[in-house]
């Protein structure tokens, strides 16, 4: 049953995939998702604040992630009171899912074209 | 502690502005953290370096707000009507929408429609106005794209900004080079590099055997990590491995896209297929991506071998440095970390690296350096283009709203606030500039493609941008700052009404004065303008047209090089000389040739290298005594086939080879630093880490000065060797014909075939091709410039024929009055012309201070021009007076035919 709801989240945005998946790591505010996103990513995947909260916003609404308290070790700097933001279990599940569709498909690729596999022999 | 708040806090004042960008709903919910989040990205080392960072801030910053609002608003935009509408409308259907909003709506519609009607009714005056902006428009977008290709947008590197290029330093000087032991040292003494990477600076050619056909292609030598360190991957196959870099492995090569398609056909199978490099048996592991380049149109990559090549000592600097800097590393840390090594290496190597460092730049930077000045010149040129045509519209409105008296009056009579007349006035501006803006941004695809084919780019590695977002954008943004600058000032003006005056004459009399002094003013500063643009078209053109006239210190004039690559390991030293002595007896039989001989680098295309030289009777007490000597190794004949006069001694010739003591060439300026006010004849010159002489070289002859580093570089101490004791396998033909240079090549080719079919000719060129080209980005800049000059100095001269037309219909009956009380048509035509001319003189008295400011600017664009070159403003005055007094002649002729009787009568 909410199996089902999860799947028909899929396949995910580049924004909401990569959202999802840097805050499975724990609760996050807004720029550092930000900057998660683009060192994981070597800079390929940049999230401008209009994205990124729009997405947030969106998510939020459809239960993939939910407001959360500063984590206590976050060493929040005085003054500035950054809104955090963790992943549900719906959102956690999602992203499961979507792991496992990347998987399959990069799999069918694999086994259709050689030449994803002679760029691994050393 | 305290600043760094400071700062942030002023800094968030215009984030805080920013913010009011984002939909209303992101505001609400976020505002404090999306304020937080600009000033902490502003932060990030892409971003906060130089202007260029915060303009690439602001471009991503509004790239994501507009791609956000196109993306949330696709559906309704999208959407047919009648079909999904957004909430939004349900609302207003549902009547809970405020009735003060409705209003406002319909004004605005009410506004466009009634614009529509305006426009449409005078169909001239709104293709003048829709013309000049998109050309205006269109240039400024084509520009912007370009710049930002440039300029701005990242390389096509994964995080591009920890790239960085390094390069040696000699004190002040920069030397775009570094050596091979100093690569080595600073690459294993530092920790800030992910990897520091080498490639060989320029390409190398390379003759391919073992295929169908022999052929060269281009190479270039990197270290093993280069492609790693950039972060790109092999298309097909894979990229070096360290191995690979050691000696003694099997030999490897990556290939280009282009060169696979080209030769294998695209083929997959091409992987592990062997070919021969060289006479090397040499395996392909890889095929590059097709749209990978950097610097060099290359189309073999070889792996860096110590023992497989000559990398050359300390002072040999022909290696070009990129680097990955750790992420937690900036720019500073990795510099002062350098500058350290460098330091440690100069107390090491205290002969050659005294002053040497190693000088750090972004690569981003770095690969652009050389074009940024022209690009900002054009984006500027361009910009002044854009506000003089603002000018000229502006000047259309003005002279309209003065028209449309009697019918603003009547609608404030009616009750329209001045608000509501400017805001009609506005939405006509808008409606204006953004039909000039789509057609500009038509327009701008193709001038887009001009920019590419003149400025040469190419190493760059921009073939087409099309059309980003950003360069969307950028359209958009600039018809509507178009319309507010040509808009507001007619907006503010024909608003101001008295309806009670207009209404009751019946006639257009209000504002007429002021409106006519603001259009002088206005063509006034399109004339200052004009004058900033003109200046800096004519002292670039002087430039020019002085680098055309160098004389360069050898005949140009029928003049063919061509470049001949033997194999090194097929002819030893005696048989490439014996090789090349056997070409050119060939060469001098076939007919219509005059004189033939080689050199292994051509002036001005490839200045080569310095080293480092003195008189062996005197050697100097310190290092700074010697002289930097350009070398050349060259056929007998060289200077006879050059036109290069030989002053004293004689040339070299093929029978010093013989001779136990090495024999050298220099032209004038060596001789006189090396041996000043002294018979150079017969002295010995020691250069240093020269091997094979270490007892110095005799001087036989001494040759004029040539330029040989580039055409507007004064000509370099050079010294020439003789081929027949420093045998280089690669020369360049120099063949002096008696007609038509280019008809030989073919003669020549056979001849070179004749002798060794696998021995290729190419880069065939004549002299004069070769020149030219070494000046062609000075010929487009003044070219470019010249024709926005020309653009704007048209733009003007309409400005001034229409406020001088006007002025003319306004003073009919006065005139008639004069011409009945006895003025000549002399006296009329003098007083319309002089009112003309008095306004070009104020543009002149503005624009010409201030092209004195702004073309300091260009002092390092120019060559023997001075910034203030008196020839170039008094051409400039001339110019503008002339063509001001044409534009003023047709308004002056009707103001002679106005006959008074009808002038008076119409009273």
């Amino acid at each position: 049953m909410k199996h089902d709801d999860a799947q028909a989240f899929l396949p995910l945005t580049p924004a909401t995939f990569h959202i999802l998946a840097t805050l499975a790591a724990g609760p996050m505010h807004g720029y550092a998702i930000k900057r998660e996103v683009e060192d994981r990513t070597n800079g390929v995947v940049r999230l401008g604040a209009g994205t990124l909260y729009t997405g947030i916003q969106r998510m939020e609404r459809e239960g993939l992630l939910e407001e959360s308290p500063p984590p206590q070790e976050s060493g929040q700097e005085a003054g500035s009171r950054w809104r955090f933001y963790e992943i549900t279990d719906l959102g956690r599940e999602v992203l499961d899912l979507e792991v496992v569709r990347l998987e399959n498909d990069l799999e069918l690729v694999r086994a259709r074209i050689p030449r994803a596999h002679a760029r691994e022999t050393p | 502690m305290t600043a760094p708040g400071r700062s942030e806090s002023r800094g968030s004042i215009g984030f805080r502005i920013l913010l009011l960008a984002y939909p209303k709903s992101l505001r609400r919910q976020w505002g404090p953290d999306i304020v937080r989040f600009l000033a902490k990205q502003r932060q990030e080392p892409r971003y906060n370096q130089g202007a260029f960072g915060a303009i690439r801030f602001y471009k991503d910053v509004l790239g994501d707000i507009l791609s956000n609002a196109v993306r949330n608003n696709a559906s309704f935009l999208l959407s047919p009507i009648g079909g999904s509408k957004p909430p939004r409308k349900r609302n207003r259907k549902q009547g809970d929408r405020p009735v003060r909003r409705a209003g406002s709506i319909d004004a605005f519609t009410q506004d466009i429609i009634y614009a529509k009607r305006v426009l449409v009714r005078s169909p001239l005056f709104t293709l003048a106005a829709v013309a000049t902006l998109a050309v205006g428009i269109g240039a400024n977008v084509a520009m912007f794209s370009v710049l930002d290709a440039v300029l701005i947008r990242d390389l096509p590197y994964p995080s591009a900004e920890r790239l960085v290029y390094g390069r040696a330093t000699f004190g002040d000087r920069v030397n775009s080079v570094v050596s091979y032991p100093d690569y080595i040292d600073f690459r294993d003494r530092s920790d800030a590099f992910e990897s520091l990477a080498l490639i060989r600076s320029g390409l190398q050619w390379f003759p391919i055997t073992g295929l169908a056909e022999a052929e060269r292609v281009s190479g270039n030598w990197i270290t093993v990590d280069f492609f790693s360190a950039l972060g790109v991957e092999p298309q097909l196959g894979r990229q070096f491995t360290t191995d690979e870099g050691e000696p003694g492995a099997p030999n490897v090569t990556l290939v280009s896209h282009g060169y696979w398609q080209r030769r294998f056909g695209g083929s997959t199978d091409v992987i592990g297929r062997t070919i021969s490099v060289e006479g090397y048996p040499t395996t392909i592991i890889g095929v590059m991506p097709a749209d990978y380049r950097f610097r060099y149109d290359t189309d073999i990559w070889l792996p860096i071998r110590d023992g497989y090549m000559d990398t050359g000592g300390r002072s040999s600097h022909s290696w070009q440095i990129v680097g990955r800097l750790r992420p937690d590393v900036s720019l500073e840390q990795a510099q002062s970390q350098v500058n350290v090594i460098a330091s440690q290496l100069a107390e090491a190597y205290p002969e050659t690296h005294e002053d040497k460092g190693l000088l750090l730049t972004k690569l981003s930077e770095a690969l652009v350096e050389g074009y940024r000045p022209d690009l900002i010149l054009l984006m500027a040129a361009t910009g002044l283009v854009l506000l003089i045509a603002c000018g000229n519209v502006a000047n259309l409105l003005l002279a309209r709203g003065s028209t449309r008296q009697l019918e603003l009056s009547a609608r404030a009579a009616l009750g329209a606030s001045r608000t509501r007349l400017i805001r009609q006035f506005m939405t006509e501006s808008l409606i204006l500039a953004i039909i000039a803006g789509s057609l500009g941004t038509v327009l701008a695809l193709w001038i887009q493609r001009l920019i590419i084919v003149f400025m040469p780019l190419d190493s760059l590695g921009i073939g087409a941008i099309g059309m980003p977002l950003s360069m969307l954008g950028f359209a958009l943004v600039a018809s509507f700052a178009t319309a507010i600058v040509f808009g507001v000032g007619p907006a503010l003006t024909a608003s101001q009404v008295n309806p009670a005056a207009t209404l009751s004459s019946g006639k257009r009399t209000s504002a007429r004065g002021r409106t006519t002094r603001i259009r002088s003013g206005l063509v006034v500063l399109q004339v200052a303008l004009t004058v900033v643009l003109i200046a800096a078209s004519g002292l670039l053109l002087r430039s020019f047209v002085q680098l055309k006239g160098v004389d360069v210190g050898f005949a140009t004039e029928d003049l063919l090089t061509a470049k001949v690559q033997i194999s090194s390991s097929d002819y030893d030293s005696e048989e490439r000389t014996r090789f090349y002595r056997t070409l050119l007896q060939d060469i001098k039989a076939i007919p219509g040739v005059e004189a033939a001989s080689a050199i292994s680098h051509i002036p001005v295309v490839h200045p080569y290298m310095d080293w480092a030289a003195w008189d062996s009777d005197n050697p100097p007490p310190d290092p700074s005594g010697r002289v930097a000597v350009y070398s050349r190794t060259a056929l007998p004949g060289y200077f006879t086939t050059m036109g290069i006069p030989v002053l004293m001694g004689r040339d070299h010739e093929y029978e010093d080879a013989a001779n136990p003591q090495p024999l050298l060439v220099i032209n004038q300026s060596a001789a006189r630093r090396l041996f000043p006010n002294q018979d150079p004849i017969g002295r010995r010159v020691t250069i240093y880490n020269f091997v094979s002489a270490p007892e110095g070289l005799e001087i036989i002859g001494v040759v004029g000065d040539a330029r040989i580093t580039s055409v507007d570089l004064a000509p370099a101490p050079q010294m020439y060797f003789n081929h027949a004791r420093s045998a280089w396998s690669s020369m360049n033909l120099v063949v002096r014909a008696s007609g038509n240079p280019t008809a030989l090549t073919p003669g020549i080719r056979a001849a070179v075939l004749q002798l060794d079919s696998d021995v290729p000719l190419s880069n065939v060129a004549t002299m004069n091709d070769l020149l030219s080209e070494s000046i062609e980005s000075s010929r487009v800049m003044s070219v470019a410039i010249g024709l926005f000059g020309g653009v704007a100095l048209l733009l003007a001269a309409i400005g001034l024929y229409g406020v001088l037309a006007y002025y003319v219909t306004r003073r009919t009956q006065e005139i008639g009055v004069r011409v009945a009380l006895g003025a000549t048509g002399a006296d009329v035509m003098r007083s319309v012309v002089g009112r003309g001319l008095l306004l070009v003189t104020l543009g002149l008295a503005i624009g010409i201070p201030a092209s004195a400011a702004v073309t300091r600017l260009l002092r390092a664009q120019l060559y023997e021009v001075a910034p203030t070159d008196a020839v170039t403003y008094a051409g400039v005055i001339a110019l503008l007076l002339v063509i001001g007094a044409v534009a003023c002649l047709v308004p002056a002729r009707r103001a002679v035919k106005i006959d008074p009787v009808v002038a008076l009568r119409a009273e």
